[in-house]
Formats: structure tokens, sequence, C-alpha cells
């Protein structure tokens, strides 16, 4: 029998939605229950194919991303749940031993009873796509709710019982002044989030607002102003209580978003679904984003087509320190060289930097533990491109 | 090639004619060739490539041609005699000038083509000068006149009325249709003189190029004059001072192709034992050595190259593949001169010398193309003659080399006259734009109703950068522009310095006259600001003469570089966005603290404005 890999973490990505925003460049499909149903099924496969190789697991976190999740029904919720028990947890498990089982949701058509559903299977935190507060701006990112639907989800969340919950914010939505960005951020605060992630506004690359940004049909803002933007965010955040546990995220105490963590951290965890993404050891993998292609492998009974990756001792060190970095607790670097079993002239090579970067007010730290000064958050890729080979 | 006069013995070779054929760029010169040498099955139909004589990538590329090839072709004239016809192909390029010179070396006469709709353009009347220089017979042919909008007979007048040639029966052909080609061959025979030759007992050939081939050697290309020269003989270079066997001499029909002797009056080529092509001299005399000529032919004047750069190789390690490249590269290519130097900024590279900007580029291009060598090359420079206090004169092509301007009386650059043909409605542009770079309009002609042709007295410093292109682009294309270079001249010189956070980056360091230090500078320093990125500090970007600032920039520092969103799965995309940058930046020169990519050295080179 085979010895388990320590998997702390499980993402299933639920590729559905009801549209498209026009700043995702997340795979997604229309829903349909049929194709839910099918999607499920393949689930069921691919989950049963993971635990041949890395036998039945019990993570710590849990965590339903997309796509939206919240657009499968009641019973499909169920069965999803029923596949990951069946075929991939420990015939042990419990919904207890899962510290944070997270959704994601949209605002639009959430319900205390579906939030309810939700909780019965074991989910504890709701991470809510608000995005914006103003539906100007909702148009423009081509969102399909408004503020009254936002508040009639925080309603729901609220009746539903579950207290850890969080909301997703888009800063540097153009058109939007720092007044206005300011009143958003506080009347969030109002209503009592555990966590907050705060994203820049991005074109990425296959999404509508790439296509329009390159067309000039809108103006991004440059980056002293998004800059200005996200430092407003970290101003009203921190002083309502927050921590800036990571480059784009914000929690009260205790409360930071553990299944992201550890994905930061270089833990293992395992990813199901089209477009997923998955970790164990140096060994790494992406789902390919085509439910079509997803489902007719699975059906087919191979594994669904990856890419993979296959990190070597320094380039696991590497992003180690780079994405550790992003978390405010820092970097330990003999951690870090325990953890990828790289060699020691690797960390020598980042003490130069390192101390480089320390007299440029960028670093602050010494010996193994490192950290980002507020002017290293602002400069983060920097300071990780500084210390790549 | 003209034999000195009322030498005993001195006859003519009736059947051989030795000849070249000129012409303004795209007028039609590759074409002829190539219906010259079809019409004289010198090639086969199917191994016609459309213009053989160019066989480097780059020239076929550019539609100009850079290295001379010869030719051999035989024609049975109307006469029912069959002749030899030597084609001596030529550059067309204002940059290789010396080249077209040593091509005109081995022959008696010029095919000058000009274009029935396009007419007299400025490289037609520089080659022309040039042809008549070196005291060729030139026959005028007038090129495609099946196109719509030919005017033959306009063109016929300005070549009577601007070079002075009697041309109104001149032959009107289309080199592309193949039509009158047949009497170009006929009037090559007809109307250019043949070659003489003394029969006195002496070998004498004239070297007129040479090739470096990798598996047979140096390849040296010659002109017969007296004798006779075939393998086994042991011949003396006479400049040069080198003896070599012969092991093989030949013609070329295009290929190489062995004879057993190459005799009086013909062109082909000489294979010995020679193994460095630098021991060949162009314009040298080959004679034999156990009878040496007492008169060598008169030769070429030694060219010298008129525009200097550093090239350095954009990977530091690559110096030792850029040295091997440009010795290669020279075997080819003898106007183009190289010594090591070291720059502050950009470490070990070479100085190097060029017959103009093209040649440059070409050489530059070649280096990439033919080598796989990035390189970047450092703000060119013309020889400057430097009178010191003390009286002596000092060449200065590096400015990094230009003496404290305490110890220097005063300073001379080069001159050019150049020939500008542009439509009379560009004429108040171009005369601003001659203006603006020093220059003086001495004459100005009318070659039809259309057209003027305009000389110029400039510095060749103000042509270096950007005149082409501007001259381009106030004639929508149109004007076209050759020249010559006419001495020194005394002017107001300093050297303008780039400084990048404080230190002077030397790769930018230039001598230009005072008026126009305000402005270059202005037009250095916004270049710059545009192509270096934001760094962690401030960069600020000035132009100094003599430390005293005359322009600044400033890049600003640095404020926001972080990507504000990444999941975990996002991990592997994120990393290798990063990877990309550090790329980016491994490519960019690290001059001080500040990093500087490859295109700044471009970009100050290209400023428009």
């Amino acid at each position: 029998m085979r010895v388990p890999a320590n998997i702390e973490g499980l993402y299933v990505h639920v590729p559905f939605c009801d549209g498209k925003c026009f700043y995702c460049a997340f795979y997604s499909v229309p829903y349909s229950v049929g194709r839910a149903d099918e999607w499920i099924q393949a689930v069921r496969k691919e989950a049963r194919q993971l635990t041949v190789e890395h036998g039945r697991i019990k993570p710590k976190t849990v965590y339903f991303g997309g796509g939206t999740p919240t657009l499968l029904s009641a019973s499909q919720v169920r069965a999803l749940c029923d596949v990951l028990r069946e075929e991939l947890f420990s015939c042990d498990w419990s919904p207890e031993d899962v510290e944070e089982w997270t959704i994601e949701s949209n605002p639009a058509g959430a319900t205390s009873t579906m939030f309810r559903q939700w909780r019965e299977v074991g989910v504890n935190r709701v991470s809510v796509g608000v995005q914006s507060l103003r539906d100007a701006s909702l148009e423009l990112l081509g969102r399909r709710h408004r503020l009254i639907d936002i508040e009639s989800c925080i309603e729901a969340v609220h009746e539903s019982g579950i207290v850890n919950w969080g909301v997703d914010l888009i800063a540097c939505v153009p058109g939007l002044d720092a007044a206005v960005w300011c009143e958003m951020l506080r009347r969030v605060v109002q209503w009592g989030p555990k966590h907050v992630s705060v994203y820049a506004l991005t074109a990425e690359e296959g999404s509508v607002l790439l296509d329009a940004v390159c067309g000039g049909g809108i103006q991004l803002l440059d980056s002293e102003q998004q800059l200005d933007m996200l430092i407003l965010a970290e101003d009203v955040l921190c002083a309502a209580g927050y921590e800036r546990y990571e480059i784009s995220n914000y929690s009260r105490p205790g409360f930071a978003c553990r299944h992201n963590l550890a994905c930061w951290r270089g833990r293992n965890y395992l990813g199901l679904g089209c477009a997923a993404a998955s970790r164990i050891g140096r060994r790494r993998w992406t789902n390919r984003a085509n439910l079509d292609d997803y489902i007719a492998s699975l059906q087919a009974g191979t594994a669904p087509v990856r890419e993979e990756d296959r990190l070597d001792t320094t380039l696991d060190a590497v992003e180690r320190l780079i994405f550790g970095l992003r978390l405010a607790e820092g970097v330990d670097l003999s951690v870090v060289k325990r953890e990828s079993g790289c060699e020691t002239s690797v960390l020598e090579s980042w003490g130069r930097t390192l101390s480089r970067l320390v007299r440029e007010g960028l670093v602050e730290g010494g010996g193994e533990k490192w950290r980002l000064t507020r002017r290293g958050r602002e400069l983060a890729d920097h300071v990780a491109v500084e210390l790549m080979p | 090639m003209h034999l000195e006069p009322n030498q005993p013995g001195t006859r003519t070779l009736p059947q051989i004619r030795n000849f070249c054929i000129i012409a303004h760029i795209d007028h039609g010169k590759s074409t002829l060739a190539d219906r010259l040498l079809q019409l004289t099955r010198t090639i086969d139909e199917r191994a016609m490539r459309d213009q053989v004589l160019d066989n480097m990538d780059l020239e076929r590329e550019r539609g100009i041609t850079i290295k001379c090839h010869p030719v051999t072709m035989r024609y049975i004239a109307a006469d029912g005699i069959e002749y030899e016809l030597n084609l001596i192909d030529t550059p067309g390029h204002v940059d290789f000038t010396y080249e077209v010179s040593r091509s005109m070396l081995a022959c008696e006469g010029a095919v000058l083509v000009v274009d029935a709709g396009q007419g007299v353009e400025a490289q037609t009347v520089a080659n022309t000068y040039l042809a008549i220089d070196n005291n060729l017979e030139i026959m005028p042919v007038i090129n495609k006149v099946d196109l719509p909008g030919a005017d033959a007979d306009g063109v016929a007048r300005q070549i009577e009325e601007i070079l002075s040639l009697p041309a109104m029966d001149a032959l009107r052909i289309s080199a592309k249709t193949g039509l009158g080609i047949e009497a170009v061959l006929d009037a090559v025979v007809k109307k250019l003189p043949p070659p003489a030759t003394c029969d006195n007992g002496f070998v004498r050939a004239l070297v007129f190029d040479s090739v470096y081939d990798a598996f047979r050697g140096v390849v040296t290309y010659l002109r017969v004059v007296d004798g006779e020269l075939k393998p086994g003989d042991r011949v003396r270079l006479v400049n040069g001072g080198t003896d070599t066997e012969i092991k093989e001499v030949g013609r070329f029909r295009p290929k190489m192709e062995p004879v057993a002797s190459l005799k009086a009056g013909q062109v082909g080529y000489l294979i010995g034992t020679i193994k460095s092509a630098s021991d060949i001299k162009i314009g040298d005399t080959i004679t034999l050595a156990a009878k040496p000529t007492p008169r060598p032919l008169p030769g070429l004047k030694e060219i010298h190259p008129m525009v200097f750069s550093g090239l350095y190789p954009v990977n530091t390690s690559d110096y030792e593949k850029l040295k091997q490249s440009m010795d290669k590269l020279r075997l080819n290519d003898s106007a183009f001169t190289y010594q090591p130097e070291s720059s502050v900024a950009l470490g070990f590279g070479f100085r190097c010398g060029f017959l103009g900007l093209l040649h440059l580029e070409v050489v530059q291009e070649r280096l990439r193309r033919e080598f796989d060598l990035d390189v970047i090359s450092t703000y060119p420079s013309v020889v400057y003659k430097v009178h010191m206090k003390d009286g002596t004169v000092v060449d200065v092509d590096n400015p990094i080399h230009l003496p404290d301007s305490t110890r220097v009386d005063h300073m001379e650059e080069p001159i050019i006259k150049a020939f500008i043909i542009c439509h009379n409605e560009h004429i108040g542009d171009i005369l601003r734009l001659v203006m603006d770079r020093r220059g003086t309009v001495d004459k100005t002609e009318t070659l039809d109703v259309k057209r003027v042709m305009l000389t110029c007295v400039m510095p060749l410093n103000e042509i270096l950068i950007d005149f082409h292109d501007f001259l381009k682009s106030v004639s929508r294309g149109y004007a076209s522009m050759d020249y010559e270079n006419t001495g020194y001249a005394v002017s107001d010189l300093v050297k303008m310095d780039i400084l990048l956070n404080g230190e002077v980056v030397d790769a930018f360091s230039c001598i230009i006259h005072r008026d126009k230090a305000v402005y270059r500078g202005r037009q250095m320093c916004e270049a710059l600001k545009d192509v270096i990125p934001p760094h962690m500090f401030a960069v600020p970007i000035q132009a100094a003469i003599n430390k005293t600032i005359i322009a600044r920039e400033t890049i600003r520092a640095m404020r926001k570089d972080v990507t504000a969103k990444c999941y975990g799965g996002d991990i592997t995309r994120k990393r290798k966005l990063l990877e990309r940058q550090k790329e980016g930046k491994k490519r960019m020169k690290e001059i001080g603290s500040v990093n500087v990519p490859q295109e700044a050295f471009i970009s100050v080179l290209k400023t428009t404005g």
C-alpha cells in the first residue's frame, strides 16, 4: 500500500457561469442541468483516478471555485459531495475534519436556502464576488448583478449562519475616483466581512477587456493611479482592523484564507475538474481548460489532458521564496531549504541580493527571516525578478 | 584601363571587351546583366535565378549589389566574329564607390543604364563622374521604355544636359521584356574600346578583388594586361612583395571554370598558395617572379573609411566569436576595418571603419545573419582633424579620444559635395533641410519640367545619422542623393556627453557642431527617456559639454510593480511571467546602476523631430 502524500488542500473547479464577465479569463461554459450532471460524473472518474495514484485524502481545506459553484442545484451539490466522499476522502472522513471549506458565490440569485444547503454538506466559508458597489462599474465589468443583489446576498449569508465570509473587490475600475472608492471600502467594512480580497483590474489574455483596451475603447488606470487606489484600500481596511496578510488579501485576525495560504506556502493540493491545478511535491499539473475534452477523456477511461510542470529543487526554492515574500508572515529561508531540498549555494546567491534589497528599502529582516517592506509590497514583482536565477 | 601611350609593341585586342554597367538603384542594372547572360547562353535558362550576379542574401533582399562579380560571355556579333565580353558588375550604392572604382579599374567602357520613367538620378550622376574619372568610354542606355510614363526623349536630353554625354541616339531597351538587348551587345562591341596590350616580354596583371573561399582559400580576381598566366608560374605581387605559385587560373562562366591560361586582356581568377586575403592588395600588380616588370600598373589609391563606430557584442562572452566573425567578413570586404577597443559602458569590442552608414548597416546585418551575432553600435563618427596648440594635427575618429579642449587650437571636419535630385515642389523643404544640416546649395540645375538637381556642400557628420530618412520623408520618397568627399573645413565642434544617473556613458558621446548641441542633446535625452525602463530610483539623463549640462530629462522612479492578484492555480503562470521579465532584464546592458536596453543604442541614432 502506498504511503499517501500529505495533501492538505482540495480545489474543485466548477466550470459553469451564467455569462462571461469582461475582465475574466478563467474557464467557464454556460450552465445547463445536463452538462453539470455529465461534469459531476466526470469528476467522479477523475477523483477515482487520483485516489489510485495518491490514495484517499483527508484535506484540511476544500475550495469550490469557478466559474460559479452556486449555479449548481441542491441535488447537484449533494451529488458532488457524495463523489468526494465516496471516491476521494478517507473512509473515516467526516466534515469536521475540514478546517475550512469555501465556496465562491455570485451575488445574483443567492438565497439563504442555497447557503444552508451548502452548509449542510460541510461548507463553512463563503467568498462573495462583489467586485464593486457601483452599478455603473458593474456594468462596465460585464457583471450581471447590481448593488441590490449584493445586499440581499450578504443578508442571505448572514441568515444561513455562515460566519466566515468574505468579499472580492476590484480596484482601479476606470471612471471611479478615489473618493468613491474610499466610500465603497467603508461600506464594505460596515457589512463586517471576515475577509476582503482587493484585486487590481488587469486586462488578461483572452478576456473581452483586453480587446476593449487594445481597441482603445477602455483606458485602464496607469500604474501610479493604480497604486494610489491600492494604497487607499490598505489604509481604509487596516484602519478598520483588517490585516493585509497577502499582497491582495486582507482579513480579520485568524480569518486568513487557509486554503490559499497553503498554496502560497507550497503545500500539496489536488485540483478536480477541467482547468483545475494541482501540486504534489515538485510535480505540478493543470487540467486542460475544455469541458468537452475533460468529459470525453474521462469517459474513455483516460486521465484528462494536463499541462505538467516539474520543478527542480532550485526552482521550487525560488517559488517558495518569491510567493512566500508576498505574505505578511514572510519567509524563513531554513524552511525554504528544508522543504525544497535546494543546494546551499542557492541561499547564498540570495543573500547578496537580499542585502541589496534591504539597502533599497524593499525587504526587511536578516539571517533566515525575510519579508517585504511596505514599499517592497508595491514592487513585489521587481523583488521577485531580482531574486530569480 | 588605359595604358601608357607610346610604348613600343602596343597593340589592341579587338576580340575582347571589358565593361561594367552603372546605374542608379532600381534602374535595371541587374536585370540587364541577367538578360545579357541569357542571350549569350552563359547560363542555362532553367538555372537562371533573377539577378544571378547578386549572390549574397542581403543583396538579393535589398536589391543592392555590394560585391562585384565578374562574368565572361561569348558573343557572335553581327559581323560574324566571336567576341569575349567580360562584364564586371558594380555595386550601386553611394557607400560602395570604392567597389565601383575597383571594378572600373579592369574595364575600358561602361554601360550607363537610366530608367526611362525616372530619368537621371543622384547615383546616375555620381557613377558617371566616377566613370569619367576612370577614363571609361560611357555608353548610355535608356531602360524600361515599355512602361507607361516612359519618356525616352526627355531622359536622353537630361543625359546630354546634366552629364554632357551624347545620348539622343542612345539605345532604348526593356531589360525586363528583352527588347533591344541584342543591340546592347552589338553596341558594346562597336562603341566600347577593346583593351590594349604591350608585347615586351613582361607579364602584368591587375588585381581588382579577392575573396576567401572556405574550400579553396584565397581567390584573386584579376585582369591580365600583358603576357599570359598559367598554373605552375611563380608570380609576385609587386606591392605586397609576396610570391606564390599559381595552382589554378580560370574564368567566371559565371561559376569559376579552370582554364589552361589567362591571356592578355582577359578577366578571370587565380588561386595560388596565398593563405591570407590580407596579403592581397586591391590594385596590386601581378608579375612573374623570375622576370618582374619594371613598370607596375598605377593601381588604386588606398581608400580610407569615412565613418567609424564601435561594435560591441550584446553578450560580452561573444567577444571572441565577434572577432573571428569580423576576420572572416573582412576577407571579402576589404573596405571594412576594425581594431580592438574597450568602452566603460559596453566592455570589450571593436572600433570599426566603414565607407558610409549603409556599409555599417550591411556589416551589422551580415554579422547577425551569417554569424548569428547581436551587436550594439556606438554613435557613429567621422574622422576629425584636431589641430593642437603645439602645432601638431591629430586624426580623431572616436569622441573618447578627443584631446582636452584646453589643448586644442581648432578642429576640422570632412566636407562632402552632395547631389540631390528632387521634384520642384520639394525644393523649399529640401533647402531648409540642407541649411538645417549646415549645408549650402551651390548650384541648382533643371533636369526636366518636374525635377531639379541641387549640388550642395555639407559636413559629412550631418548626414551620418538620419539625413537620408529626412530627405525621403520631405520628398515623399522621391528625392535621391549621392555624394563625394571634397576635403576638410574648419568648424566649431564640441564633444557632447550623455550622462545616466550622473555617469558619462561613453558609447553615447559624440562630436557635434556647437550650434547643434542643445537641440541634439535634448533629442537624445528624450529618446533615452522613452526606452530606458523605470528604476527603483529616479534616473536623470543629461547631455553635457565640458561638464556643463545643456539638456536634461528624468525617468521617474518606479512606484508600482506588483500583480495584485495571484491564486493558487496561478503560480506556474505567474512564475513564467516573472521569468520572462527576468529574461528581458538580462538582455539589457548594465551601465553603472542603470539597465539600458539594446534599443537605446539604436534609438539615439534614429531620433526624429
